[in-house]
């Protein structure tokens, strides 16, 4: 549907777009047509609602607030992650 | 000057998450904010652009800045909702103009266009019939015309003159 439509973003445009709306570092013309595309399209909203909570939840957790036990745990687990990729 | 505003539930502005204040009180845009972070707001011709849950007739104050798509000024007031906003109403009127372009044209695509309205909210619905009319008219100008049509029927319909 959206070769049908004039000047509006695609989805895919949206998802590149979103870290840098959230940084209010996109130009006024971008957020705009952003954020006209959020009006009706529900998939983008939720993904950007999911950014928007990654963030919440990452800012809100300190290497602190890990018991060591957990740190090396979290540390075997990107290991492996990355072992595998 | 007054205009008005689509807010989610609830009084929630869509993108920021802010909850406007229903008592009147004035709402300021932060001034170190990049352009274009004032308060948005909608002439009765950019409704049809931004539909939301709530429609709220709201007061702003200071110079207005004239965008594509909607206005902007430094601070804003909620004045009231426009209680007359009823989105299922809005949804059949989208689809009706959809069932005529597919009635005029009759192609797959449009057929696809109308069932499709039948299972979405209001901002969907807009979307699906301005993009039924390009298919239909076969030019993008279609688009912001079938836009243009809708915010007339909003201002009929939720007596907004």
């Amino acid at each position: 549907m959206s070769s049908r439509v004039p000047d509006q973003p695609t989805c895919r445009e949206i998802v590149e777009l979103v870290t840098d709306y959230l940084e209010e570092r996109l130009s006024l013309d971008a957020r705009t047509r952003l954020e006209q595309h959020l009006v009706y399209c529900d998939w983008c909203r939720v993904y950007l609602e999911q950014i928007r909570q990654t963030i919440r939840v990452a800012g809100s957790v300190s290497e602190e607030s890990f018991s060591p036990q957990r740190q090396e745990e979290l540390v075997r687990l990107f290991r492996d992650w990355k072992g595998k990729k | 000057m007054i205009a008005f505003k689509w807010l989610s539930r609830g009084a929630i502005a869509p993108f920021t998450g802010f909850r406007w204040p229903v008592d009147g009180s004035w709402v300021s845009a932060p001034q170190s904010a990049p352009e274009g972070s004032g308060v948005h707001a909608c002439r009765v011709e950019h409704l049809a652009w931004w539909i939301g849950e709530e429609l709220w007739r709201v007061e702003l104050d200071g110079p207005i800045l004239e965008r594509e798509m909607q206005i902007e000024a430094p601070r804003a007031r909620l004045l009231g909702q426009v209680t007359a906003w009823d989105p299922a109403a809005f949804v059949q009127a989208c689809l009706g103009r959809t069932e005529g372009f597919a009635a005029e044209t009759p192609t797959t695509e449009l057929a696809d266009y109308v069932a499709l309205i039948k299972t979405v909210d209001a901002p969907t619905a807009a979307f699906v019939a301005s993009v039924a009319a390009v298919a239909a008219r076969g030019t993008k100008q279609a688009f912001s015309e079938e836009r243009a049509w809708q915010a007339r029927w909003l201002s009929r319909a939720l007596d907004l003159f």
